[in-house]
């Protein structure tokens, strides 16, 4: 349904009223404003993991009227693109509750999860910083042969013949190809050939278009990620992405990533948004996957008690209300690998963003800015805390985020955050497994988490009854 | 007239935009100096910084109050140039996000940072080449270009920009200030002619007004 009316969706960009880009930002404010007062929706640092299902309901009412409201903004052509809410209930109706991604014995499928959903996730692993070509390939081995990881996300490109890569050109174009092959070799040395790659992000859309091809590049079994621009807008480059995908027949995620302080408002407002634009992904973006994120801007961050509590509040309420396979987990930290307050930081996220329904998604370290500091490990202990989250309540899970975030909010007010250690320093290269410093904070936390009351999952012949 | 720069301060502070201009044309008519004025206002403006920089006001917030101020002052300009005196910006910056890179929320934050605090600012948008940027340099004349990237792949062009700026002999008369999610002071020293902007927006009006005064 979604792709038979792409054209039709589209076209409303051109024929739709014309409108100044900073008007509709500002609309896009006073509206956001008057929705979080009329739908009571109210920001409470003490619930990091929304307990209320009546405010659950409310924010999606509120997403919902946002979209319809405002429509979405193609800032190319100056015009609106709107929905109605009839467009809007038949698209959440016919959305598919599991996609299967990969081929051969290494497919899985990606569920749409619900809260408090016992069902175990799928795990994403993969991160935003940039890696060494001398590292990147056994990176990507560390991931592919780790039994925690599902697929990955690869690291962006970087350098090409000792250039750094640049947007738009044809080195771009070919560093991506080598990217995505050095993955593959990774994987088919794993033993998991038919393992899928997760959307790739932060390259133009020449260099995506380029890098879809069975052979050698992305699959159709793959799926590539589209986003909106904040807030509620899009661009002829994005929806020139769409119209290849589409065409590609390859599987599209987007999500609704809205910004705290930036046009939606404080972390109210940014709910609301993010929960439209996962409204307006599957109209607009024939996305099939999705993921909510609520993110500081001013000082940026995914682990405030902001963020958390914005995150968990708009994923739970699109994996509620349509169904759409969510994928968000612990994306950014503050701080870096083999540090203590990146472990809290990959905690506190992912058991609230997996209690509302989420299959785990990251992890960048230091905000995904410097390279070479990310490692297998952190997806892998990410995915661990995602399993274990499915044994308890959301009640449990609230007290826990709690207690989380007060072991490293203060270095969020100082901003003071341990950097860590390089892939490098932290792996045995030739094994390619995590050296025993890493092993040692690793199984310190967890004895940690335990007696906060999150026990490792550790399945047992009941678990099969 | 105490009583009258109070109003002010609530008129502009609730967005009441028409009541504020008619406020300050009744203060000036009554003898306020438009210097004062001006500080006065300048003030207001600091003290919503802040709130944006402490969480408690937003991007939109910034972007009303920079709009509100540039309505007060043109009610006020023509009572300044009667009196000779000139309105004293700190400094001129020139922004943009550099070529391939079309985001802009923390490039606009820092705008309206950079406005609040008392810069002129000529923001070329965002997707703007080196030769946009060398061009707004040669014509506006600004102590600043700021330039930002957000992504990996466009920090290149970022380089291409910074080298472009040198090879015209310009990064003597102008300082270069870099930032963007994908820059760090690193990255920074390594591109050389130019100065890591900061974590923030507000840490960036900080490094920027270090550098003009």
């Amino acid at each position: 349904m979604a792709t038979a009316n792409f054209w039709t969706y589209l076209l409303r960009g051109e024929s739709g009223e014309p409108e100044l880009c900073q008007d509709f930002d500002m609309k896009v404010y006073r509206t956001a404003k008057k929705l979080a007062k009329k739908y009571a929706i109210k920001f409470n640092p003490n619930e990091l993991v929304v307990q209320d299902d009546a405010l659950i309901e409310r924010a999606f009412q509120a997403g919902f009227e946002m979209l319809v409201t405002m429509g979405i903004f193609n800032i190319d052509s100056g015009k609106v693109i709107r929905f109605t809410e009839n467009e809007i209930l038949q698209s959440i109706a016919r959305q598919k509750s599991a996609i299967t991604l990969g081929y051969g014995k290494d497919a899985f499928e990606i569920h749409n999860r619900k809260i408090e959903d016992k069902r175990l996730p799928v795990v994403a692993g993969g991160c935003g910083n940039q890696v060494d070509e001398e590292y990147r390939y056994l990176l990507y081995l560390g991931y592919a042969k780790n039994p925690w990881i599902d697929y990955i996300e690869p690291v962006p490109p970087y350098k090409f013949m000792g250039h750094l890569v640049k947007a738009g050109t044809p080195f771009e174009i070919q560093a991506c190809l080598n990217n995505i092959a050095l993955y593959r070799k990774a994987c088919l040395d794993a033993g998991r050939p038919g393992m899928p790659i997760k959307g790739k992000d932060g390259v133009s859309a020449i260099a995506d278009i380029a890098t879809n091809r069975e052979d050698i590049g992305y699959r159709k079994t793959d799926h590539n990620n589209v986003y909106f621009k904040p807030s509620l807008k899009t661009t002829y480059e994005d929806l020139n992405r769409v119209t290849q995908y589409v065409q590609y027949g390859t599987y599209v995620s987007t999500g609704g990533c809205a910004y705290i302080g930036g046009y939606c408002g404080d972390v109210e407002g940014a709910v609301i948004c993010s929960i439209a634009e996962s409204l307006a992904g599957p109209m607009l973006y024939n996305a099939v996957i999705n993921h909510n994120c609520v993110m500081e801007s001013v000082n940026p961050s995914a682990s405030t008690r902001k963020s958390l509590w914005g995150t968990n509040l708009a994923s739970a309420a699109i994996n509620r209300y349509t169904n759409l396979p969510a994928i968000w987990g612990a994306y950014l930290t503050m701080a870096g690998p083999c540090t203590e307050m990146m472990m809290y930081e990959i905690a506190a996220q992912t058991i609230s963003t997996t209690m509302a329904g989420c299959n785990p998604f990251g992890v960048a370290p230091n905000q995904g800015v410097t390279p070479n500091y990310c490692t297998p490990m952190e997806c892998q202990f990410m995915g661990e805390v995602a399993y274990a989250t499915t044994q308890i309540d959301r009640k449990t899970a609230g007290e826990l985020v709690e207690k989380l975030v007060q072991k490293y909010e203060k270095a969020l007010e100082t901003k003071d955050f341990p950097k860590g250690k390089t892939f490098a320093e932290l792996y045995d290269l030739e094994t390619v497994e995590p050296k025993q410093e890493y092993i040692e904070l690793h199984d310190r936390i967890w004895a940690e988490l335990e007696e906060m009351g999150l026990p490792q999952y550790k399945p047992t012949l009941q678990s099969y009854r | 007239m105490d009583e009258l720069f109070d109003k002010i301060q609530e008129a502009f502070e609730d967005y009441e935009d028409e009541e504020l201009v008619e406020l300050i044309r009744e203060a000036l008519s009554q003898g306020a100096e438009p210097a004062a004025l001006i500080r006065f206002l300048s003030e207001i403006l600091e003290k919503i910084g802040k709130q944006f920089s402490e969480g408690t006001l937003f991007l939109p917030d910034m972007v009303m109050a920079g709009d509100q101020m540039e309505q007060c002052m043109e009610v006020i300009r023509p009572e300044l140039e009667k009196g000779k005196e000139g309105l004293q910006k700190i400094g001129k910056v020139v922004l943009g996000s550099v070529a391939g890179d079309i985001h802009d929320i923390g490039k606009n934050m820092v705008k309206a940072m950079l406005n609040v605090t008392g810069f002129e600012v000529v923001d070329l948008g965002t997707d703007v080449s080196p030769a946009q940027f060398y061009n707004a340099v040669v014509s506006e004349k600004p102590q600043i270009v700021g330039l930002s990237s957000c992504m990996v792949t466009t920090i290149p062009n970022m380089q291409d920009t910074i080298d472009l700026l040198h090879a015209k002999g310009l990064t003597d008369q102008v300082k270069i200030v870099v930032g963007g999610g994908s820059m760090n002071p690193a990255l920074a020293a390594q591109m050389g002619h130019c100065t890591y902007g900061g974590h923030d927006a507000f840490e960036a009006a900080q490094i920027l007004k270090t550098l003009v005064s």
